[in-house]
């Protein structure tokens, strides 16, 4: 597989997808079409239908649970909301999400530290945006 | 005007017209083979709710889904290939595990390729075990023994395998190899990965290699050696050629022969030489040619070495009644029995010393 910055970054978005969907659904119970919203103003997913078979999937690990409910046009709706192991699940996403935060943060720093110091007397009396 | 039907999708009645329900009917069917058995049914009514969700808003005041409308709820929904994409990156490691139980069987005859993607020397041994499907270690262990206990016949083998066999390239070729019908997805599926050993060749087999040189220089410069004896050979008939003499068409014909026997390996091993030391084989039909030359040149040499043998027994034959006649005469010389032949007309007698013809 070829590596390029929009591969990479797809890669990066798909690994946090399901965090991402957790996060909208823990806001409140959501049904499909608003999750599918809410992820395309994010830019997280491309097509919908990738969509499905992670919220079955999640769905099956008991992570998520959904609720029938009528709707006012059409047919009634599945609003999905998180069971108790899902909000365990959550929680530990979000430690990692956070962990991963710093992690980036912390070689970003040191990386621009270095920056900082390589530079040349001259430049140096310019501050550093560290 | 077109067929239309009345669909129920997701719980929505639509009128949609014939080449669009086909359309979307199909692309439901593409989607359901996407999915494990036990969610299949669940991920396509979401995936059939949201569409019909989708048309509704699409359609507003028509009455009648069309074939572009159904194609633009595909584009947001997405084709299964876009699922592909996403999935291999969801789980890379669940795939390549299921890849690799789900690997295409062999299916077909399977192809002699050199594998050079497996190599010690040039992937002649490989090859031969991707075709038996056995270890390669096994063919490589049979060459060696071949070469050190069989008269070197391993080294003949190999080289003759070395001039046969093509190289696998391409993926297809990789595939045919192994037995696998080359569809094209199959040769999507298909990775090649390099068999880690320094970059594909093996100190070993630098050392092989390297000998292999020596042994083609070896053998080339005593073949060259023997040419050029033979040349010399030819060329001197040539100056010394008179008329009735030893040096004919025939003796021309067998040198020639000869030469060209000799000359052909001569040049065939510094191509493999070279082959093994770059692995490029350029130009294909050199080696057939020059294996059609020297094949020719085998018959040249049994014609004419017949048609020599012929003659030379015939001089030999000859040379040998005259010696034998000189030995009987020179019996005869020392001997006390006075012995004479009898000329055919039987009316004088010839003297083996004098030649002189002594009267009856």
């Amino acid at each position: 597989m070829n590596i390029n910055a929009e591969n990479v970054k797809s890669q990066m978005r798909k690994g946090y997808l399901e965090y991402c969907i957790l996060l909208i659904i823990n806001k409140k119970p959501a049904y499909v079409s608003d999750i599918i919203n809410e992820l395309k103003e994010a830019q997280m997913i491309v097509v919908e239908g990738t969509l499905y078979p992670l919220l079955s999937r999640l769905k099956n690990n008991g992570i998520l649970k959904y609720e029938w409910q009528e709707s006012v046009s059409g047919p009634p709706r599945k609003y999905y909301e998180l069971t108790e192991t899902g909000q365990n699940f959550l929680a530990d996403l979000e430690t990692g999400w956070d962990d991963l935060k710093k992690s980036v943060e912390h070689l970003k720093g040191d990386v621009t530290a270095t920056q900082c110091a390589n530079k040349t007397p001259e430049t140096q009396a310019e501050p550093c945006k560290a | 005007m077109k067929q239309a039907f009345t669909i129920n999708l997701g719980g929505v009645v639509f009128n949609i017209d014939d080449d669009a329900c086909e359309r979307l009917s199909q692309y439901l069917k593409e989607l359901g083979k996407r999915f494990p058995d036990e969610e299949r049914e669940e991920i396509l009514r979401d995936i059939e709710v949201r569409m019909a969700e989708l048309l509704t808003f699409k359609l507003q005041n028509r009455n009648v889904v069309e074939i572009r409308d159904v194609e633009e709820v595909i584009k947001v929904i997405g084709t299964p290939e876009q699922f592909d994409e996403a999935d291999s990156n969801d789980d890379s490691v669940n795939n390549s595990a299921t890849t690799a139980a789900n690997a295409p069987k062999p299916s077909r005859p399977r192809k002699l390729y050199r594998n050079s993607n497996d190599r010690v020397i040039s992937g002649v041994a490989s090859g031969v075990a991707a075709y038996f499907n056995i270890d390669p270690v096994v063919v490589r262990i049979l060459f060696v023994v071949l070469a050190f206990f069989c008269f070197g016949w391993g080294i003949l083998i190999y080289l003759i395998l070395l001039i046969a066999m093509p190289e696998a390239k391409t993926k297809a070729q990789f595939l045919e190899m192994q037995g696998i019908e080359p569809t094209l997805e199959n040769i999507n599926n298909f990775q090649l990965e390099p068999v880690n050993r320094n970059n594909g060749e093996s100190t070993f087999g630098k050392i092989v290699k390297i000998c292999l040189l020596l042994l083609g220089i070896i053998v080339g410069v005593f073949l060259a050696l023997g040419v050029l004896g033979l040349f010399i050979a030819m060329f001197a008939s040539i100056m010394l050629y008179t008329p009735g003499s030893f040096g004919d068409a025939i003796d021309m014909g067998l040198l020639g022969s000869c030469a060209l026997f000799l000359l052909c390996p001569v040049i065939g091993i510094a191509m493999l030489c070279m082959r093994a030391t770059n692995g490029e084989r350029k130009h294909k039909w050199v080696g057939w040619t020059i294996f059609a030359v020297w094949i020719l040149s085998l018959f040249g040499i049994i014609g004419f070495g017949i048609q020599e043998s012929k003659r030379s027994t015939l001089s030999e034959q000859l040379n040998r009644s005259t010696e034998q006649l000189d030995r009987w005469l020179d019996e005869e010389d020392d001997g006390d029995i006075d012995y004479y032949y009898a000329t055919p007309d039987q009316d004088s007698i010839i003297s083996p010393d004098t030649d002189e013809v002594s009267p009856n």
